[in-house]
């Protein structure tokens, strides 16, 4: 069983969602996705991170990581670090 | 296929058993269980229930029966903050964008510095042992509304806090490091500060309530709040003034939950600490009989002979002329920035305007 | 300044050292539990939130929230859902959830108060101010059901007065008379850390494959607040841990203890996800793999290794129970079916097709012959009484050894010349940690005895705050029967064919 990080987005959230899951996936192909019905399940092993940079070029405009809060349900790891540029989830910290 | 135009029948036009009359009483009333604690608390007044009248010196016939004059509950009070916040936001992005403080007389930024900064530890303070009153208050609707205003407090010790990093701390936090440095040593905030230490370390909960916002909030929160704002205008400063409008706004929903609270209290004759009891239905509680071998019943603790208003009466003869001693030294600050002003005008009207006619509306007097 | 440093600013340095009283007097419960701290300021809450952030998302999250609740009560949501049963669910969610939410909130207050850190400190207060949200957030929901449904018109008296609820209720109970650190672990990291995830998304998954869109927006709402209240969990475990080795054995008896509380609480949530929905999105074995096994075992006690921290001492049972746990709690609940305020019901065809599919191993030989027997009749095997019920977690002690299903988990203990019954080993070995808190539990039976209640059955369930006709079983209850009304009021679809739904 590997150690996986990770989070659950809540699919209300609509193009934030799929925005996210894209600047997870960019950044790292490990980062893999599961739609289980009202919300994604996006995990990576050992790391995660989430760029407000990527996210902003996928959507198309401004987006704060405080929105991060209002469509992530939960999380699995370690909050590494959290600030307004990027979001770490790790294991091991 | 129209059908959000029918109307279902309903079973009932209120979903609660105890006639609610608004959305606020319909989330507040009854949330806290008043019996049936499974266990005594390990390491605090280890013979007292979970939620225990005795907590405090002074009873209530109906502890639920009491309202937040806003209704605020979690919904509301949270919008309405929202927009105080933004305003804040405002606030201080067009004092810095408009430069305010380049223009404004070095003696108010150094003045207002050494007055306000110091009082983050106050509100600070006064939040955490708000706490206190959260956890063992009676019932939702008073709880609930000390949660708000502790809430508040933190938030008005973080806005003094942002505002001494953006304006007079030139943005770094060295400026709030010297509030605390004056609070923790200059004589002007030694006996406020030995005050809020005070109420630190006061157990009863009602009584934490009155020392905090029947005796000193007035008196400091007029002054911060209000008495200042002409005179920081004067010196050219538009952004305390401001700030202190949105302060203003909170304070002013505090008063007034909190006066109509001791309005509650003294005006209630009960004597009998377990009288609440009968409201909820329970007026033939045998006790926690379940603990006939281990613990005795909680109502053969004496009942103090002391009516509410005569309890309120002594906290207000101890608090009282203490707030009135901690906040007069303040005028050290005004003296050593050579800026005219009295604070004792100012204590002595709120005083005169505000705690004595609420003192007397509850037909209790005010001693300095 | 960046907005860590900012952060720190706003929130740290704001108490300070009393001069005119001891600092023990200030916080008298800092020393009691045996925790030693050397420099907990470097601890802070990750999420870094400060009072204009919290209005600003928490309003952000309301408004989106109560729209889609006015959309649900003004179109008449819960007449849409597949099957009316689903409320029955609920209805156990609100009275045992509900009130859960408010005693956290509570109990946030309490550890904010005593844990002198402020790194910590506002977080917890958000947390305290969370908890009432979703206390009032869920009320909303009920409040609407309540119009049109049995059950919960007198919730609060349920709560405080029912066999049923003193599970959940002696949970919070026991947290709140614990010292603050331990209710720190116990809510912050077991609770909140461990459990919440199975609590609101399995749930929220469900409620959304039924069609109760305001119950899964709720769920899934307030899971967002507990993504901070899990990281306020960690946050605070580490800090124990690294503060000083003298606190990892103390630490380890706690996850043990406050595992398997929480562990035990969240059976009647295992019906929730295998038996209340008649369409689920997930089975509690699959949800209690990837949220317990997966995440939290494999990851987080992965990574405690080095700290010296080991799995909780009854995980393996927990493991073992999970082809178990949902079918021995409803069994539990069909019994007392007659004394609750959420109904049990008869299980269709669908359900026993959909449960002997995802329990291969257990579920027809262990479970099948006592639904049948209920479906017969209905009042078949309800005892006359009211449940014998474990001296911890208040649950009846009806759950079958997972080694061998055919004989009961029951375990004895002697204490104070009294024998005390528990449903399981973790719960027999959490009362022997701490029998004198233990011995002082409120048992409803003993009250009911004891004529606290009444004389007569009437006064009992008024006692209890519903009334005999909102009890029993759903597809006969005036309940299914006010559903079925609402549907034609509205034109919709009389019955439920699982062959259109899926």
């Amino acid at each position: 069983m590997e150690e996986y990080v990770g989070m659950d987005l809540d699919k209300n959230a609509g193009d934030m969602i799929s925005a996210i899951i894209e600047a997870l996936q960019e950044s790292d192909e490990r980062v893999v996705a599961d739609d289980l019905g009202v919300f994604i399940k996006v995990r990576a092993p050992g790391r995660m991170e989430l760029r407000r940079e990527a996210v902003e070029d996928k959507l198309g405009r401004v987006w704060s990581m405080d929105d991060l809060q209002v469509c992530m349900a939960s999380y699995f790891g370690y909050i590494q670090d959290w600030d307004e540029d990027h979001v770490i989830i790790a294991w091991g910290a | 296929m129209d059908t959000a135009s029918r109307t279902l029948p309903k079973i009932r036009e209120h979903p609660w058993d105890w006639g609610t009359k608004n959305e606020y009483e319909e989330v507040t009333l009854r949330e806290q269980p008043y019996l049936h604690g499974h266990y005594r608390n390990k390491y605090y007044k280890t013979e007292y229930d979970i939620y225990d009248p005795r907590y405090t010196a002074v009873r209530s016939s109906e502890w639920d029966a009491f309202r937040d004059p806003k209704k605020f509950w979690y919904t509301p009070y949270v919008y309405n903050r929202k927009k105080l916040s933004d305003q804040v936001e405002g606030i201080f992005n067009r004092g810095i964008s408009l430069e305010v403080y380049s223009r404004t007389a070095p003696e108010w930024v150094g003045l207002s510095a050494a007055l306000y900064i110091p009082m983050r530890h106050y509100e600070y303070a006064g939040a955490l042992q708000l706490q206190h009153v959260v956890r063992y208050a009676m019932g939702c609707p008073i709880e609930q509304a000390a949660t708000f205003t502790a809430f508040d407090k933190q938030g008005r010790a973080q806005w003094i806090s942002l505002w001494g990093i953006e304006f007079p701390g030139t943005k770094t936090d060295t400026a709030l490091e010297a509030g605390k440095r004056l609070w923790m040593d200059d004589e002007s905030y030694r006996l406020i500060r030995e005050y809020m230490e005070q109420l630190l370390i006061t157990d009863d909960w009602a009584e934490v309530l009155f020392a905090l916002h029947m005796a000193i909030e007035p008196l400091v929160s007029t002054l911060l709040y209000r008495d200042l704002n002409q005179l920081a205008l004067s010196h050219g400063d538009i952004v305390l003034p401001e700030l202190n409008l949105v302060s203003e706004e909170q304070v002013a929903w505090q008063d007034q939950w909190i006066q109509k609270f001791f309005e509650f209290i003294v005006l209630d004759p009960c004597m009998n600490r377990w009288d609440y009891l009968k409201v909820l239905g329970y007026e033939n509680w045998p006790g926690d009989y379940r603990w006939g071998h281990t613990l005795t019943d909680p109502r053969e603790t004496p009942e103090d002979p002391r009516t509410n208003a005569a309890i309120v009466q002594e906290w207000a003869d101890h608090w009282l002329p203490k707030a009135m001693a901690a906040v007069l030294p303040l005028q050290n600050l005004f003296d050593r920035a050579n800026v005219d002003f009295s604070v004792s005008d100012s204590v002595i009207r709120t005083w005169e305007q505000t705690i004595k006619p609420t003192m007397a509306k509850l037909g209790l007097t005010a001693q300095r | 300044m960046n907005t860590k440093q900012k952060y720190k600013a706003l929130t740290r340095d704001l108490m300070w050292e009393p001069k005119s009283v001891d600092m023990r007097r200030m916080f008298p419960l800092v020393a009691v539990e045996g925790i030693h701290l050397k420099d907990p300021s470097r601890w802070e809450d990750p999420f870094r939130m400060t009072f204009d952030q919290y209005v600003r998302i928490q309003s952000e999250k309301d408004h989106l929230h109560h729209a889609i609740r006015s959309a649900y009560e003004v179109n008449y949501g819960h007449a849409r859902v597949v099957d009316g049963r689903w409320f029955e669910g609920v209805k156990a969610f609100a009275v045992a959830v509900q009130p859960a939410e408010y005693a956290a909130h509570r109990l946030m207050a309490y550890i904010g108060r005593n844990i002198p850190i402020e790194a910590i400190r506002f977080a917890t207060f958000n947390q305290a101010v969370d908890e009432l949200r979703h206390a009032q957030i869920e009320i909303k929901h009920y409040a609407d059901m309540s119009k049109y449904y049995d059950g919960l018109h007198a919730y609060s008296k349920t709560n405080e007065n029912l066999w049923f609820n003193t599970v959940p209720k002696s949970f919070f109970d026991d947290a709140l008379t614990a010292g603050p650190f331990e209710a720190l672990i116990a809510i912050s990291f077991s609770f909140e850390y461990v459990f919440t995830n199975i609590l609101f998304l399995p749930f929220s998954s469900s409620a959304a494959a039924v069609g109760d869109e305001h119950f899964a927006a709720m769920g899934k709402s307030v899971q967002s607040d507990e993504s901070r209240h899990m990281a306020l969990g960690m946050a605070a475990l580490k800090m124990l841990l690294e503060e000083d080795d003298r606190n990892v054995p103390i630490v380890q008896k706690w996850i043990d203890k406050w595992y398997w509380r929480a562990y035990r609480i969240f059976s009647v949530i295992s019906t929730l996800v295998d038996y209340y929905p008649r369409i689920r999105s997930i089975s509690w074995k699959r949800a209690f793999e990837m949220y317990v096994e997966e995440q939290v075992m494999g990851g987080l006690f992965r990574d405690l290794k080095r700290y010296g921290i080991r799995p909780p001492r009854n995980f393996e049972d927990s493991v073992k129970e999970k082809e178990h746990y949902s079918h021995a709690t409803m069994r539990i609940l069909e019994h007392y079916k007659h004394a609750n305020y959420f109904r049990g019901f008869t299980l269709q065809t669908d359900d026993y097709e959909w449960l002997g599919n995802e329990y291969p191993n257990t579920f027809k030989r262990y479970y099948e012959p006592f639904f049948r027997k209920m479906d017969d009749n209905v009042m078949a095997v309800a005892p006359p009484g009211l449940p014998a019920v474990c001296a911890v977690c208040q649950i009846p002690c009806e759950f079958p050894d997972p080694d061998h299903p055919e004989r009961p988990w029951t375990q004895y203990a002697e204490y104070n010349d009294k024998t005390h019954m528990f449903c399981s080993p973790g719960c027999k070995q959490i009362f022997l940690d701490e029998p004198q808190k233990y011995q002082q539990w409120w048992w409803p039976a003993e009250s009911y005895l004891n004529g606290e209640f009444g004389g007569s059955l009437e006064e009992m369930f008024k006692y209890f705050g519903f009334a005999p006709e909102e009890a029993n079983e759903y597809y006969t209850s005036r309940d299914y029967h006010r559903w079925i009304r609402y549907r034609e009021e509205l034109g919709l679809d009389k019955r439920f064919d699982p062959k259109v739904v899926s």
